[in-house]
Formats: structure tokens, sequence, C-alpha cells
């Protein structure tokens, strides 16, 4: 059976459409109870994974590179629980980085105006003027949030196979709706579909044991070559290559390293001028 | 335990060199081709349990090999193998009919475990472990 991804501008609706599908379809639950493992796991606060899950980084926010390092984290945590299929999924931001698995079905729920208001304003209702922006400034922050790591936007209705706004929709309707598309056979789990998110996975693995001292490296797992990806200055490329390839291999699985250097223009230059 | 016939189709003469020895050793009989036309002809003459087939082929591609084995008839199994996987493929594929889709390259040892479903399915067991040797 396919895995369902939800993702919604209203985070308890998220919640609500996921608990429904489990009970309904008889699938398992993936959500951010995952947290207090992934932070033992890699040994952070869950109230840090939190924060990175809701608040875009920024100079009064999260550090972004503490906010990277916590998305990796959970990011190979999830994926590590999205193995198996039957799954729903939500409050994790999966719908950014399980991308390309033809049996994950991801859905994205658009939230009645009246019902956002109620989860973002402290009163629950709001002038209509004032719930326009209160709806639009929390539009905005999500978005600055998905670019921040995944430089994606998450409205866009591209990255999703389905798009349901409860506007018109009870969402008894929106549940059915997506199980019954669920069922289809182009979702179903197979080799190929399997196989890439164990390549997620191992990618997610190897980031995790890199991310601190490599904010802005890059993993991809093709088969049994892991490719790295790296920023540094051309007198730290054989060190940091090094370093690289020995933690990556710390990683279960992983076989052949590949390490590639792309020098750091801003900090070669810095150099220079010194 | 009976046999399970086997249609092998792709377009590279080493594909069907190697995996023909392999898939025997599980208790397939195998028909190797590399011409789409010359395999949708036999598999008009004879039915079998599973064909394999690629997916970029010159004059037949292996979609249009999925939909005739299909339409003719659907207790074939039909796993497609391809260089060229992608998200929407696969999905294509899987809507068609196809029993799996496996990315290339892979070991013999990938194949014989989805043909072993496959026989499985189809209620014709075969012998294998992940692990035989290729």
């Amino acid at each position: 059976m396919a895995s369902i991804i939800i993702s919604s501008d209203s985070s308890l609706t998220a919640a609500r459409i996921a608990e429904k599908i489990a009970e309904k379809g008889g699938f398992s639950v993936v959500n951010r109870d995952i947290l207090p493992e992934t932070a033992q796991k890699y040994d952070v606060d869950v109230a840090q994974l939190k924060k990175a899950l809701d608040k875009p980084a920024g100079i009064f926010g999260m550090p972004a590179k503490l906010k990277k390092q916590c998305m990796t984290y959970i990011q190979a945590v999830a994926l590590e629980k999205l193995l198996p299929d039957n799954i729903v999924c939500y409050g994790l931001g999966a719908h950014l980085y399980a991308k390309g698995v033809s049996h994950f079905f991801k859905v994205r729920v658009l939230t009645r105006p009246e019902q956002l208001i109620k989860e973002l304003h402290p009163a629950g209702t709001a002038p209509e003027n004032k719930a326009e922006k209160i709806i639009a400034k929390h539009e905005k922050a999500r978005n600055r949030w998905s670019r921040d790591v995944f430089k994606q936007d998450e409205s866009n209705a591209g990255l999703y196979d389905l798009v349901i706004s409860l506007n018109q929709i009870e969402e008894e309707e929106a549940v059915k709706m997506i199980l019954e598309t669920a069922a289809l056979r182009q979702f179903e789990p197979m080799t190929y579909s399997i196989n890439c998110v164990k390549e997620f996975l191992m990618a997610a693995q190897v980031k995790a044991k890199l991310v601190e001292r490599f904010p802005d490296c890059r993993v991809r797992v093709d088969g049994e070559n892991t490719v790295i990806h790296i920023q540094a200055l051309k007198r730290n490329a054989k060190k940091y290559s090094a370093v690289a390839k020995e933690a990556a291999r710390t990683v279960p699985g992983v076989k052949h390293v590949e390490v590639h250097i792309l020098t750091d223009f801003i900090g070669q230059a810095v150099e220079s001028n010194r | 335990m009976s046999n399970l016939d086997v249609l092998l189709l792709d377009d590279e003469p080493i594909v069907g060199k190697r995996l023909k020895p392999a898939l025997a050793k599980v208790g397939c009989e195998v028909e190797v081709f590399q011409n789409p036309v010359e395999a949708l002809k036999r598999i008009d003459e004879k039915f079998f349990d599973v064909v394999v087939t690629d997916i970029s082929m010159a004059e037949v591609d292996g979609m249009q090999v999925l939909e005739h084995v299909v339409a003719k008839n659907n207790a074939t199994k039909v796993i497609m193998i391809t260089g060229f996987a992608m998200m929407s493929l696969a999905r294509e594929a899987m809507e068609k009919g196809a029993f799996d889709f496996i990315a290339k390259p892979f070991k013999p040892d990938d194949l014989r475990a989805i043909i072993a479903r496959a026989a499985e399915a189809l209620g014709k067991p075969i012998a294998f472990e992940a692990g035989e040797s290729a």
C-alpha cells in the first residue's frame, strides 16, 4: 500500500486528517512523536527540533546552521520510519524531502480561513481585514520556513499529488477522497520506489554525520555510491575530503564514497585579501 | 515444484546473457529476446508466467510490451527494468498493470527476489533465498 504524506497550512488540520486516515485506512502514524528519539540519537533538545520544524531561521529566530542540523536529524529519523509502507506522516516536513518516491502519495490540505484564524489568533476570531493580514503573515512565515532549508515553497501545488481545499469539502469527504486515491495502483510500492527511500535514508544518515562540521554539504546515494559535495578552501580540500569519507563510512551500508570539493570562492577571496 | 516460464526482453545482449543462467538457477525456463517485435510474436504463441522487459527500446518500447501482455492475459506478471528510472515512469508502469519496476543496474539476486514474489503470487513458488550466488 502507499504511504500518505500530509501537508497543510494548519498543523491541527494536518493532524486531524492524518489521524482519521490512520483510523479508517489502517495506516500507522509517523509524526512528531519521533522527536524524543531523534533528540536522543543526535544529542539535541526536543525543543530545538520543534523550533526547527516551526520557525524560520533568522536573526531573532533560530540560527540557520542549527536549523539545518536539526532538520537533517529529523529527516534521517523520519525516513527510517517511512521505510515500511502503509504509513501516514504529518508534521515533519516530509513533503519537502521525501521527493520522487512513487509510493509516497503527497497531499496538501488547505484549511478554512475561519478555522486557521481560530488557531492563529489568541482571541479565536478577528475582523475580516485583520484576519486576512494574520493569514498572509502566517503564509509568509511558512514559505520562509520551507525555503530556508529546502529552497522550496511548500504552498506550490506542483509538490503534491492532490490538493484539497476544505472550503467546500467536509473533512470526512476529504479523508475518503485521499484513501480512494491512495489505493490506486500507481501509488503501490515497488522495488524501485523502496530502493529510492533506502537511498534517501542513507543520504540523510550520512548528512547527519557531516552537517555539524559541513552545514552546506550535499549528499546523494546512487546504488552503492555515496556522493558528497562540500564547500571548502583549496588548502583544506584534502583534509576535509578525508574527514567526510571517514564519517560517511561509519553509516551502516555505505560502500563507495566520493567526495567533491566545491571551492569556497568567498572564503578564498577573503583569504587572498589578507 | 514446477518450472516458471520467463520471457526476458532487453535490446542489450549482455543483459540476457547474464540473467538467463541466474534465473535458470532458481528453476526458471528462460527465453531471451533482444528484438521486441519477435518477443511480442512469441508472447502471442505461448503463455509466459513472467515477462521481464526493458523499457527503452527502438520500434516497440517496454510500455507497449506491457500493454500487449496485459491485454492478452493479465495473469502474466510483467517486471519492468530500466536504466532511466523516474517516478512518473514507475507510476505509469504500475498503473498499466506491471507487477514490479526496478532500476538498472541491479544484482541478479534483486531480480530473482522479484521473480520469487511473482511465482508466489501465481501459486508456483520457486526455491530462492537471498544471497544465492549469481
